[in-house]
């Protein structure tokens, strides 16, 4: 089973619009983002399975995850 | 007029006496409201010269045509005044409930005018208007004067109160509502405190005229579904602004040791998770909304409870002074708001008397005995009481860095973290030109709500200098600062990501007035305009030196962290502001061509 990323916001409309996207395992989360087209330093918050993780978390099969951009800022 | 209470609240307090006039129609319709108020009446009715501290600087309180209504964020309010900070233009905004129970007042402006004769609070309920005596509030901390009012009034009366730092005129006293809401920047509290005004207390039950009652409750219902479907919304209520803490530390943007560097090594102890574990107890929001940012802390290590921190008061209060303390910050925030003071600008000006000390140009005998080294906690609250009450070295710090390191000489200037005389914000900028052009142009001083550039950086190349982002940091000057106008929170939109067109019809059944933002964007444009000119009008020197940041960014590259060895040249901050004056149809000094003040309609406005 693949792992599953879920881009919220504005970053939807880098991966086409697509609320989620099939990633592959193995790789770690800022990898993954870059092979997106998404800068891994607009990335605020990375959850995995409801927990926070870092952005060189290694991704598992079944994993669900969000990451949230700070575009608009404070 | 639909939207509007219709009227302006004019309260001279030199006589005692109060004045309600009709909220004119054409300043509705050119100016909208909010900060947009507080411009017209502060160009208009301020003298040129006038001291902010003096008789004729006024204190202009504004709500918009969204403050108080069923939409999301409605919960803001404008403090317009001439800066005791700066010299220049102020305009604070503050959240909470006070903006709404003043709409249902009937009230779009208060404006305060003179100086009380003795201390006052200002009493206001529906029709009824008093000044009454304060005297035995002068000298209580915000918390308990507020309280005091709640005890006595019911939760329905909304107060905004200074603290000792607003009555001892710190030029960055804040005014403080909702036991943890700010109007925060530029010494809007000194302003009311020189008024000898301590609060103003008001509840109101009138209902406000809307244009069309069935397209408001359509508008205003996409806008909260929007906000509920959101997929950031959990994650933004739970953290609230700290959500970038961590970020700011991992790219580099995090204020440390006084803006020597954009990253602490200690900053994990900081991060918005510790902070929820650690502290917060609940979720608290402002007035109708409905992802509600501020964390409400319970903080056992100093037996106290406060709202906060947020981003900003832990990027200033705790890296940038060195501290890696979680309940040390929240206490420093704490002891902030309770005698009234802005916690960026304190956090900056410790900050900078930390490194003066470590420098060894402050010495025990100036620190009044104070190890003043970075990290030191208890220092850090003891010149907190220090500024607040303007004794000792706090008596220096309370005049602001410019000021202070100006008296200090030294080379102190040159880490004096301030642009135009107002302390920098929260985020390093030392390879981040399009965030360093936002606070260079800042029409406050070096805050970042105007513009926040900084994601565009990183997006596009940090270390960029092109005319893309000069046009991004004009955008969201023109833009994000329309929420202010409008009287509401621009955070549904910035963290949210809603579409900011579900506003447009919410706004026109409201007024009864179709903008399109296109429409928006030219007032924010016009305010801009009229900002920079109301700085211009009252410093004659005013002009380019005045956009330059400090020299922290342009001379001395961090010697560790995300930016290590990186730095933005002068020569690349002249040319930021070459493109960002010629974009703006400004003259190559900084002031808006009598051409462009004449296609953005404000020719008679300044005449």
């Amino acid at each position: 089973m693949p792992a599953t990323l879920r881009p919220s916001g504005t970053l939807r409309e880098i991966v086409g619009g697509q609320a989620e996207v099939q990633v592959e395992t193995g790789r770690t989360v800022r990898e993954t983002l870059a092979s997106l087209g998404i800068v891994p330093e607009m990335i605020a918050l990375v959850v995995v399975n409801e927990e926070q993780r870092p952005k060189d978390y290694v991704i598992k099969e079944g994993d669900v995850i969000r990451v949230l951009a700070v575009i608009g800022g404070g | 007029m639909d939207g509007y209470g219709g009227r302006i609240l004019r309260i001279d307090l030199t006589t005692g006496k109060s004045t309600k006039e009709p909220t004119p129609v054409d300043l509705a319709r050119d100016f909208i409201g909010g900060r947009g108020f507080g411009i017209y009446f502060l160009l208009k009715e301020v003298p040129k010269g006038a001291d902010p501290l003096g008789v004729e600087n006024k204190l202009i309180i504004s709500s918009g045509p969204i403050s108080g209504m069923m939409i999301p964020g409605g919960g803001k309010c404008d403090w317009t005044t001439k800066a005791p900070l700066t010299g220049g233009y102020a305009s604070a905004s503050m959240g909470g409930h006070f903006t709404a129970e003043m709409r249902y007042a009937g009230l779009d402006s208060i404006i305060l005018e003179g100086i009380s004769p003795k201390p006052v609070y200002l009493f206001i309920d529906d029709e009824k208007i008093e000044l009454r005596d304060a005297s035995d509030l002068w000298g209580k901390d915000t918390f308990a004067v507020e309280k005091q009012f709640k005890d006595k009034l019911g939760e329905e009366f909304q107060v905004a109160v200074i603290g000792i730092g607003g009555e001892n005129l710190v030029p960055y006293a804040c005014i403080n509502h909702d036991f943890g809401r700010q109007a925060g920047r530029g010494g809007v509290g000194a302003v009311m405190g020189s008024k000898k005004v301590k609060a103003i207390v008001l509840h109101g039950t009138k209902s406000i005229p809307v244009a069309d009652k069935d397209g408001y409750r359509k508008a205003g219902m996409a806008l909260y579904k929007a906000c509920k479907d959101a997929e950031g919304l959990k994650d933004w209520t739970r953290y609230g602004t700290t959500i970038v803490t961590s970020w700011c530390d991992e790219v580099g943007a995090l204020p440390t040791r006084n803006f020597s560097a954009g990253s602490f090594e200690d900053g994990k102890n900081l991060y918005g998770p510790v902070m929820r574990e650690k502290i917060v107890i609940t979720d608290k929001g402002c007035f109708g909304c409905p992802s509600p940012c501020g964390k409400y802390s319970r903080n056992k290590k100093y037996n106290s409870f406060v709202e906060g921190p947020e981003y900003e008061t832990i990027g200033l209060m705790g890296s940038n002074l060195g501290i890696d303390d979680i309940e040390a910050v929240a206490q420093a925030n704490l002891l902030c708001d309770e005698l009234g003071i802005d916690t960026i600008s304190t956090g900056n000006a410790i900050g900078w008397a930390m490194e003066c000390y470590e420098k060894g140009i402050f010495t025990k005998k100036d620190t009044d005995g104070l190890d003043l080294k970075f990290g030191n906690v208890e220092a850090t609250f003891t010149l907190i009481n220090k500024i607040a009450h303007r004794e000792g070295l706090g008596a220096l710090l309370s005049e602001g860095v410019k000021r202070a390191s100006k008296k200090v000489g030294k080379g102190s200037e040159k880490f004096a973290i301030q642009v135009k005389g107002m302390e920098q914000s929260a985020y390093a900028t030392h390879n981040a030109t399009a965030m360093l052009l936002a606070y260079m142009t800042c029409d406050v001083g070096a805050h970042h709500n105007r513009s926040w550039a900084i994601t565009y950086d990183l997006q596009v190349g940090r270390e960029l200098v092109t005319p893309e982002k000069v046009a991004r940091v004009i955008w969201l000057q023109n833009f994000r600062p329309m929420f202010d106008v409008l009287g509401g929170c621009r955070l549904q939109w910035v963290e949210l990501n809603i579409d900011r067109e579900l506003y447009v019809p919410a706004l026109e059944a409201i007024t009864g007035i179709h903008r399109s933002w296109q429409d928006l964007e030219k007032v924010g444009e016009r305010i801009w305009n009229l900002t920079r000119l109301f700085w211009s009008r009252e410093n004659e020197d005013f002009g380019r030196v005045w956009d330059l940041p400090s020299p922290r960014f342009y001379e001395e590259a961090p010697k560790s962290g995300a930016t290590k060895g990186q730095i933005t040249n002068f020569e690349d901050v002249n040319i930021l502001l070459d493109m960002y004056y010629e974009q703006r149809g400004w003259t190559t000094d900084g002031l808006p061509k009598p051409e462009t003040i004449e296609s953005l309609g404000l020719k008679a406005m300044v005449a």
